[in-house]
């Protein structure tokens, strides 16, 4: 239905570089990545506030790539809202039908329709100064379903309102999905794109990186981004080479680094990652089976949800949880000594 | 514990002598006319024309360049062109120039001996000694206020509005409409004020467009030269007095930009 294809667009501050994604009709897409990715340049681009340097936007073949803002059937809903503060709600809402000359009884029944149906019924005779927050983005929401978009594209939509109502907007933007309205969502929460997407592309510097359904790209994650996203921080690009005469891949984060692991043989370059669950640690030297034995300093020791979590340096920076009573036991602090270690077979390799 | 730094109190002090500056000379015309010379000024007839010519030479002139003023204070907000520092710098050389000299070199313009000027009294509009000249000095020496103003306005409205407007559908002259020009109008409207205002108190432009008819501040010049301090005084009285209104009307509409009032009117409402 919508189709991007090779977009370029270069600015000062950063690039998008060659980006491609489709999005069928009636999907739930989230573009996630971190600040300055990329992802709002995006939305402007797509709905016409900006244009590439190179590349296509195509919407059910036709080519929009060249065309002015107004001529675009997708409607954005700015992170800021952008809601005109001269207008009431109700001019609000149906300043897009105003523009299209509808008749004075179908701009009121369309308003009507909508305030009903975002719960804002009671809001249109006022000015949105006055609107907390959540209401606000029920009116920016209104205001830009009132043409019915056939794409809709939000910027951080729940980025402005608190933990309840972002519940509570959840639910509206998929009961608004499931009446047919094709989302495009941008957001650099991990919860918010799993919670949301049917399909998730992930966005980093500028370049797409990854897209696939929630469990494809979160599983398998394909930057240390996602893979600290999902809760994954001992994940480190790595150099692949045989160990001789085993099956056994040797993994280097850098000259001298090693981590063992198993694999497809034919992977040269990739990424490892490693559970923390499966880390064991030691204050002396520990006789185990496990093929990768560390020997590094406790750089960093903090609270967290559920005890400590630890930093060691071994030359590669490895995260670990562990329970109060474990740090206590065994004194540690930062600099203190330690082994970390854990088997081959628990790292997993990702091409 | 000090509240009060000694830099404010000094500060305060040689604000005082700059305010006195101001104050002295005005307190002093108006201190040493009496009510019965003003009377009897304001039913002067050649008063009256003077001022009643006065406001719609300046009225006009102020109308008539604010259709092309207003959208191009617009560009010069919104849009970047090649040469747009140099016509925002441009757009200011009326202020800084003498005006006697603007006079001079609207002269060449608007005389029938220029191509302007002859196709326009080819229709019908002559310019110099007459009403559109005095107009269009003053608009030559006051519409940098009403571009200034209407640009700051422009530039203030969030660019975030306009594309949103553009996102649901509205043309550029929609946007403009409906949404730009809205939210710019306070900072246009003190700047329509400014303009005139200022177009009502120009001298050397206009005398040398139009010595008659004589717009009040060349009258007020003719009768100081010809009758001297005594008589000229009422006039000057009455002048400033209708300033006055205008400026006081300028105040309450820009009373709402000023950070450090907002900010008062702020710790109030809490």
């Amino acid at each position: 239905m919508l189709e991007l294809k090779n977009i370029n667009y270069e600015t000062g501050e950063f690039n998008l570089k060659n980006i491609c994604f489709k999005v069928r009709k009636g999907e739930y897409f989230v573009l996630l990545g971190p600040s300055g990715a990329g992802k709002s340049v995006l939305l402007e681009l797509i709905a016409g506030l900006t244009f590439a340097d190179s590349g296509q936007i195509l919407f059910k073949e036709e080519d929009f790539t060249e065309a002015p803002a107004w001529k675009r059937p997708f409607g954005l809903v700015f992170q800021d809202l952008a809601l005109f503060p001269h207008l009431k709600v109700f001019d609000n809402i149906a300043y897009a039908l105003k523009r299209h000359n509808l008749k004075k009884e179908e701009i009121n029944k369309r308003v009507d329709e909508l305030s009903k149906e975002l719960g804002i019924s009671d809001l249109l005779s006022r000015k949105p100064d006055s609107l907390s927050g959540g209401e606000q983005q029920r009116v920016a929401l209104a205001r830009t379903l009132a043409l019915k978009p056939s794409v809709l594209l939000l910027d951080e939509p729940l980025s402005a309102v608190d933990v309840s109502l972002q519940h509570e907007l959840r639910a509206l933007l998929r009961m608004i999905n499931r009446n047919g309205v094709t989302i495009i969502h941008v957001t650099h929460s991990f919860e918010e794109a799993l919670a949301m997407a049917q399909q998730v592309s992930i966005i980093e510097k500028g370049s797409i990186i990854h897209i696939g359904t929630t469990h494809e790209v979160f599983e398998r994650p394909k930057s240390a981004f996602i893979a600290s996203l999902s809760g994954h921080r001992n994940f480190f690009k790595v150099r692949v080479s045989h160990e001789p005469g085993s099956e056994l891949l040797k993994a280097e984060t850098s000259p001298g680094n090693v981590i063992f692991c198993y694999g497809e043989p034919t992977i040269t370059e990739g990424f490892v990652l490693i559970n923390h669950e499966n880390i064991v640690l030691s204050i002396e030297e520990p006789d185990l089976s496990t093929r990768n034995n560390f020997h590094g300093t406790i750089t960093d020791l903090h609270p967290s949800l559920h005890g400590f979590e630890i930093t060691i340096d071994t030359g590669i920076q490895l995260h670990v949880q562990l329970t109060a009573e474990s740090v206590q036991k065994f004194n540690l602090e930062q600099g203190s000594k330690i082994w970390a270690c854990f088997k081959a077979s628990s790292v997993t390799l990702i091409d | 514990m000090k509240r009060t730094s000694t830099f404010y109190i000094i500060a305060s002090l040689l604000g005082g002598l700059a305010l006195l500056f101001i104050i002295a000379p005005l307190l002093g015309l108006m201190i040493k006319s009496t009510w019965p010379e003003l009377f009897q000024v304001s039913q002067n007839r050649d008063v009256q024309e003077s001022i009643f010519l006065t406001l719609a030479t300046s009225m006009m002139g102020t109308l008539l360049l604010a259709i092309p003023g207003i959208p191009l204070a617009y560009m010069l907000a919104r849009k970047q062109f090649p040469f747009r520092s140099f016509i925002i710098g441009l757009v200011d050389l009326p202020v800084v120039i003498p005006h006697s000299a603007a006079g001079i070199a609207l002269l060449g313009f608007l005389s029938r001996d220029s191509f302007f000027g002859s196709g326009m009294a080819h229709l019908g509009i002559d310019f110099i000694g007459k009403p559109a000249g005095i107009a269009m000095a003053m608009a030559f020496v006051s519409l940098p206020f009403l571009l200034n103003a209407a640009r700051e306005g422009f530039a203030s409205v969030p660019l975030r509005l306009e594309q949103a407007a553009l996102n649901l559908g509205a043309t550029p002259s929609q946007v403009f409409f409906t949404i730009s020009l809205p939210l710019a109008w306070r900072s246009i409207l003190s700047g329509l004020i400014m303009m005139f205002a200022r177009g009502m108190s120009e001298f050397g432009a206009v005398v040398i467009i139009a010595y008659h008819p004589m717009t009040s501040s060349v009258m007020l010049w003719e009768w100081f030269g010809a009758y001297g301090l005594k008589y000229a005084r009422p006039i000057a009285v009455l002048v400033i007095l209708i300033s006055l209104i205008f400026f006081i009307l300028l105040r309450l509409l820009s009373k709402n930009d000023d950070p450090v009032s907002r900010k008062k009117r702020k710790k109030k409402d809490a």
